[in-house]
């Protein structure tokens, strides 16, 4: 059933970016000010609309399904507990739990010094799954894009973001585990990161969430 | 700062640190020279923000549990003060429980209240939204009467040939807008228009917790289960509500004592000790009650339920009798608050 409501190589067609944008970040200022009245119901809608996001990025990094369960509801209360932090015109929301889940996540990776273990398996992506939920056909879009974003990388800096990043290793560590020099490493994460940048933008994506 | 202000080596981790690749010294350096120069900040955010769409490509179904988890543990964490919001959430949790666990062969048994099984439920899901309604946050907006007897009426109506689980549905609707009401600080010295009186938020939700129980002992009953008191701190809120009105129950019910105190002592866990004025006015200190009343904290409050008789409980009394005997008698008048 997951795989009947992927769309046909279509990323993102007919949907108007600058409208849906619009639309979005309206919902999120205004969930922001529920969130402060402590509106739980608010909670539950950005539940609804992350969670696949925030849980598939921390169990990614992570590779334990439990822990990552625990640093994803830790993500979401803190939201509930810090509405005011997301700041609705410095980014999205999206972008806002992105960063949280990574660094709590990265937190934990470090501090169970499990990167070791983890930064042999990540040497090799994993295949995708999908959520089954509403956000499914959304969470598809999006990871097109955003896949077709990071193919444009030359693969020595797709290969040195992906230990970064979804490793959770320090750019020391990358440049260990690839036999290469640590100003070398530190470069290809700047400049291949600034490509998928410019590439996210040309499809108005941050703007899209 | 160790490294020089020229635009090579710490521009060049701005990369490492939007991927979280910096350990905690670098990381902090970076962060300072960021706060120096704001078009490397700006740089920066662009590249944080990038990172953090990376993360898309995993997205997978979270285990179906966690919503709940999440949800239950923010209202603790906002509620954990607030004695009167936790003893409605636990009171509603547990009615929860115990519809879902009614089977279609239950629906008609009768139960103390005077109605069947369903349309008890049907009551208590008119009774949460309008409860919902009177917090201004309507559920069953359709159904706009305030007298709980003919919003029943009209619910029973309503629901004829619903499921039980979309009643259910309605009342869990109810209770979400409560709860969610009840969560924001601003609401703790509000008061709600119920039953005819401006009633101060945290007696709200304390006699809907003591509804709650009262109505899910109804069901237990009437599916032949086993009755249980709440968590003696839950009880303590109640008890404690049904000691506060008494003075209003004695006058209503035409037995107040001008210039008379009572003692009240509940045993048990969640019981208490407290000083009422049985004149319909508050009980000076220092004046030695004239009736000192022990009785256990579980039986009082189902005698302030109805749903034990006054004549049934067993109490102690020293001092005047009368008194005692109008303080029980008193004490059912809290049910219809």
């Amino acid at each position: 059933m997951v795989a009947a409501r992927r769309q046909d190589g279509g990323a993102g067609a007919g949907v108007d970016p600058g409208a849906a944008a619009e639309r979005q970040s309206g919902w999120e200022a205004a969930t922001r000010a529920r969130l402060m009245s402590g509106e739980e119901g608010a909670l539950g809608a950005v539940y609804d609309q992350y969670s696949s996001f925030v849980f598939g990025l921390a169990q990614r990094v992570i590779g334990d399904p439990r822990a990552a369960e625990d640093v994803s509801q830790e993500v979401f209360l803190h939201l509930w507990e810090h509405p005011e932090a997301f700041d609705p015109t410095r980014g999205s929301m999206r972008t806002w739990l992105g960063t949280l889940t990574h660094r709590r996540a990265v937190d934990y990776v470090r501090r169970e010094e499990a990167r070791r273990r983890r930064a042999q398996r990540e040497a090799s992506r994993r295949p995708m799954s999908v959520p089954d939920v509403d956000e499914m056909a959304t969470a598809l879009v999006t990871a097109e894009r955003v896949r077709a974003a990071l193919d444009v990388l030359p693969v020595e800096q797709r290969e040195c973001i992906d230990l970064a990043y979804f490793g959770g290793l320090t750019y020391r560590q990358v440049a260990e585990a690839l036999g290469i020099p640590e100003g070398t490493a530190k470069s290809r994460l700047r400049l291949g990161l600034r490509r998928v940048a410019e590439a996210l933008e040309a499809e108005g994506l941050e703007q899209w969430a | 700062m160790s490294r020089p202000h020229d635009d090579t080596p710490l521009d060049d981790l701005l990369g490492a640190y939007a991927l979280d690749a910096l350990d905690a010294t670098e990381a902090a350096e970076v962060e300072a020279e960021l706060a120096q120069r704001p078009e490397l900040a700006r740089e920066a955010e662009r590249l944080v923000r990038t990172a953090a769409w990376l993360g898309a490509t995993e997205a997978i179904s979270a285990p179906p549990s966690m919503r709940d988890a999440v949800l239950a543990r923010a209202r603790a964490r906002r509620s954990s003060s607030d004695g009167p919001t936790t003893a409605y959430l636990a009171s509603t949790a547990r009615l929860a429980e115990t519809f879902a666990s009614l089977a279609a062969d239950d629906y008609m048994e009768p139960t103390p209240n005077g109605l069947g099984v369903r349309d008890l439920v049907v009551h208590l899901a008119a009774q949460e939204s309008l409860l919902a309604q009177a917090v201004d946050r309507p559920v069953v907006p359709e159904v706009a009467e305030g007298d709980i007897d003919a919003r029943t009426a009209a619910f029973v109506e309503r629901y004829r040939i619903a499921t039980l689980e979309e009643v259910t549905e309605v009342w869990r609707r109810s209770v979400d807008e409560v709860a969610s009401w009840a969560a924001d600080p601003g609401t703790r010295h509000e008061t709600v228009p119920w039953i005819g009186l401006d009633m101060p938020r945290d007696n709200f939700l304390v006699a809907r917790a003591f509804e709650n129980w009262i109505h899910r002992d109804d069901l237990l009953r009437a599916q032949g289960r086993e009755v249980e008191p709440p968590p003696a701190a839950e009880l303590h809120e109640m008890a404690e509500l049904s000691i506060r009105t008494l003075p209003f129950a004695l006058l209503v019910t035409d037995r107040a004592h001008p210039g008379k105190g009572a003692r009240v002592v509940l045993t048990g866990g969640g019981g208490g000790d407290w000083r009422v004025g049985m004149g319909g006015a508050r009980p000076d200190p220092g004046v030695a009650p004239d009736v000192t009343f022990t009785a256990d904290v579980v039986d009082w409050c189902l005698v302030a339920g109805e749903r034990l008789a006054p004549a049934a409980l067993v109490h102690e009394v020293e001092g005047a009798r009368e008194l005692a005997d109008d303080l029980v008698a008193a004490a059912p008048a809290f049910a219809t608050l």
